[in-house]
C-alpha cells in the first residue's frame, strides 16, 4: 500500500486565499479538498435592518473585480419585492453597465490570469516580455470595460452611480458619443484576442458537465432571465432554493452548493453552452471559425469562451449607445413605495449566476438576505474536475506536474474566493 | 514635459485613506491652485489593480501615493524613483496586484510614464475605522509641507 500527499499551499492568480491537497492511497484519489481559509464575512447580516436604498453600496463592497453583480442583483431583488418597474432606458443602461463588467474582469483573468499558464509562464509579467502586444491590448480591453462602467458607474471601482430604480444620472449624448467611439476602435483588438485565444493550445478532458446559467427568450443573458439546465430545469428565479443547496463543508469557510444533490457549473461556458443561439450572428461566426463546439464539455474552453463573451460585450454596447438618448421621463424612478415583501434577484456575473433573496418590511428595510455568490456554487464542480481531471492525467505524473495542472483547472473558473468568503496552497499526499 | 499627474491611492479603511488624504490637501494648496486641471491633474484611487495603467497614460510625470508598512517609524516617507520602484517592498496590496506588481507589468510592456515618482508614507496597522488617526494627520501635514515645494517646482518646469 502506497500513500502520497500533494499540498499546494496557496494558490496564485485567483482573487483570494485558498489551498489544494489531494490524498493518494494505492494510485486513486481517496480525498480532494480545495481549502478556501478566507475568513467568512457575514455580508447578508450586515445587510440586516439596512434600508433598501444602501443595500446596492454595501454589497458593490463584496468584491473589487464584480461589484456590478452584486448591484444589479440586489436592484432587481428589490424592485420585485416593491413591484415597480424601471424605464426601457434603465433596462439597456443596466445591460450597457454589465457589458464593461464581462469586458473588464474577463480581459483581466484571460491576457494576466489564465494565458500564462497555457503558454508556459509563471506570471503575466513574465509573460509580458514575450506576448507584449497580446498583454497590451489585455490591459486596453480592460481599461476600456473600465471606461463603460465609469460611464453609468462614475467610477470603475464599486462605482456608485446605480440606484434602485435607475441610475443617478443619465450620461450626456457627448460622452456617449465619446465611449461609442472608443467602443468601435477596439473591435478589432477583441477579434484578435479571439483568434489569439482559439490558437492557443489548452488541455483537453471532456467530462459529463451540469450547466446552469440564466436564459433570456430574446437576448444573451446578463440581467434578467429564467434559470434553466443542460438536465432540463427551466425555473423562475424565485425557485432556486427548491433545487439548490448550500452546504457547510469541514475543509472550507466557503459554502458547498448542489443542483438536485449533484456539482453544477456556472460561468462563461455553462452560459455558451445553454445560450449560444442567441448571440448575433457576427459573434457566432466568430466562433465557429476558432472551431469552439456547442455545446462543448471541454472545461478549458472556458478561455475561448471568455475571449468570445468579450467580443460580444463590445458589440453589444455599440448596439446599446448608437441608440441612445438622454431619457426625457429621468434616469430614475423617484416615487419609490416600499412593500412589505420578498424580493429575487439574480444576474450573470462574469463568473456565474449571482443570486440575492431579501426580505423587507413595509418601511423597506431588510429583514433577511440571501445571496448566493457564483463562485461557491462552482466549488463542488472544481472539486468534482479536480479528481476527474487529475486521475485521466496520471496519478504517477510528479507532484509538480500534478500541482501545476491542479491550479490551471482551478484558475479556469476564475474563481473568486473573497466573494465566496479567496487562493492556492497545493498538498498531495501519496501511501 | 506637460502633464504631471498626482495619484493618491488608498481604501476606506482608517490610514489606508493617507493617500487619498494627501490629494485633498494638494486641492487646497494656494502655490498649486493655478495649475491643477491645466498641469497638474490630482486623482483619488481606490485599489485600481491594472486601472492604475490606464490612469497614468499621457503623463510626462506621474507621482504615486500609498500608504507603506515596513516597521519604521509612522509618518516616516519612502521615496522611489521610476527603477527603484520594482524593489520596493512596503506597500500593500490586494488580490496580489498591488503598485509594485502593476509597475512591473507596465515596465515589461513599455507603457510607463518617463518619470514614476512613488512615495510611501509609513502608517501603522490598518483599522477598519472611517478616519485618519491623529499620527497619519500630522505625518500628511509634514510629507504636504515638503511635497507640495516639489510639485510647484515641476509646474513650474512644464511647459
Amino acid at each position: 500500500m502506497s500513500t502520497k500527499t500533494i499540498n499546494v499551499p496557496i494558490l496564485a492568480r485567483v482573487e483570494g486565499e485558498g489551498a489544494l491537497e489531494i490524498e493518494i492511497k494505492d494510485n486513486k484519489i481517496e480525498k480532494l479538498d480545495m481549502r478556501i481559509y478566507e475568513p467568512p464575512r457575514f455580508y447578508e447580516k450586515f445587510l440586516e435592518g439596512r434600508k433598501y436604498d444602501e443595500i446596492m453600496d454595501i454589497v458593490a463592497r463584496i468584491c473589487g473585480i464584480c461589484p456590478l453583480a452584486y448591484q444589479m442583483g440586489a436592484a432587481h431583488a428589490v424592485e420585485r419585492a416593491f413591484e415597480i418597474q424601471p424605464s426601457g432606458w434603465v433596462r439597456e443602461m443596466r445591460r450597457l453597465f454589465y457589458c464593461g463588467e464581462w469586458l473588464q474582469s474577463h480581459a483581466l483573468h484571460v491576457h494576466l490570469l489564465a494565458a500564462p499558464d497555457f503558454l508556459g509562464f509563471n506570471s503575466a509579467v513574465e509573460m509580458a516580455k514575450k506576448f507584449p502586444a497580446e498583454v497590451t491590448r489585455g490591459v486596453r480591453l480592460q481599461a476600456l470595460g473600465n471606461h463603460v462602467i465609469k460611464f453609468l458607474g462614475e467610477r470603475s471601482v464599486h462605482p456608485v452611480g446605480a440606484c434602485v430604480g435607475g441610475f443617478y444620472r443619465a450620461p450626456t449624448m457627448k460622452e456617449a458619443k465619446v465611449l461609442l467611439e472608443e467602443l468601435k476602435g477596439s473591435l478589432q483588438d477583441a477579434i484578435d484576442m479571439v483568434h489569439w485565444i482559439g490558437s492557443v493550445e489548452t488541455p483537453n478532458f471532456k467530462h459529463d458537465i451540469i450547466s446552469v446559467a440564466l436564459r433570456h427568450e430574446n437576448e444573451y443573458p446578463l440581467n434578467e432571465g429564467r434559470l434553466v439546465s443542460s438536465t432540463g430545469l427551466d425555473i423562475d428565479i424565485s425557485e432556486f432554493n427548491e433545487h439548490f443547496k448550500e452546504e457547510h463543508v469541514p475543509h472550507s469557510t466557503s459554502l458547498h452548493s448542489h443542483f438536485d444533490g449533484k456539482p453544477y457549473l456556472v460561468g462563461p461556458l455553462a452560459r455558451w453552452n445553454l445560450n449560444h443561439d442567441k448571440l448575433p450572428k457576427e459573434v457566432l461566426d466568430l466562433a465557429k471559425e476558432v472551431g469552439l463546439e456547442a455545446p462543448s464539455q471541454n472545461m478549458f474552453d472556458s478561455m475561448l469562451v471568455r475571449a468570445i463573451e468579450t467580443y460580444y460585450s463590445i458589440v453589444e454596447a455599440i448596439r446599446i449607445l448608437e441608440n441612445y438618448t438622454v431619457p426625457a421621463e429621468g434616469s430614475r424612478l423617484m416615487d419609490i413605495q416600499p412593500k412589505a415583501n420578498w424580493g429575487y434577484g439574480c444576474t450573470e456575473a462574469p463568473r456565474g449566476i449571482c443570486w440575492h433573496r431579501y426580505e423587507l418590511d413595509e418601511k423597506g428595510f431588510v429583514k433577511f438576505s440571501q445571496i448566493v455568490p457564483p463562485t461557491s456554487q462552482n466549488y463542488a464542480r472544481i472539486e468534482q474536475d479536480l479528481k476527474q481531471s487529475i486521475e485521466e492525467f496520471g496519478l504517477d505524473q510528479s507532484d509538480d506536474e500534478m500541482r501545476l495542472l491542479g491550479e490551471m483547472i482551478i484558475r479556469n473558473y476564475d474563481p473568486c474566493i473573497s466573494c465566496s468568503v479567496h487562493f492556492l496552497d497545493l498538498r498531495v499526499n501519496r501511501s | 514635459m506637460n502633464v504631471i499627474k498626482v495619484l493618491g491611492i488608498g481604501s476606506p479603511f482608517g490610514d489606508d485613506q493617507i493617500g487619498w488624504e494627501v490629494v485633498k490637501e494638494l486641492q487646497q494648496q494656494p502655490s498649486l491652485v493655478s495649475y491643477i486641471d491645466k498641469k497638474l491633474f490630482l486623482k483619488h484611487l481606490d485599489r485600481p489593480h491594472m486601472a492604475l495603467l490606464d490612469e497614468m497614460q499621457q503623463a510626462d510625470v506621474v507621482f504615486i501615493i500609498d500608504a507603506a508598512r515596513s516597521n519604521a517609524a509612522v509618518g516616516t516617507v519612502h521615496r522611489f524613483r521610476n527603477e527603484d520602484i520594482e524593489g520596493a517592498e512596503c506597500f500593500l496590496s490586494s488580490h496580489s496586484i498591488g503598485v509594485i506588481q502593476t509597475m512591473k507589468l507596465g515596465k515589461a510592456l513599455g507603457i510607463l510614464p518617463k518619470q514614476i515618482i512613488l512615495y510611501g508614507i509609513e502608517i501603522g496597522d490598518v483599522e477598519r475605522k472611517d478616519k485618519l488617526s491623529k499620527e497619519a494627520k500630522v505625518a500628511v501635514s509634514n510629507f504636504i509641507e515638503q511635497f507640495s515645494n516639489e510639485l510647484t517646482e515641476y509646474c513650474l518646469m512644464a511647459n
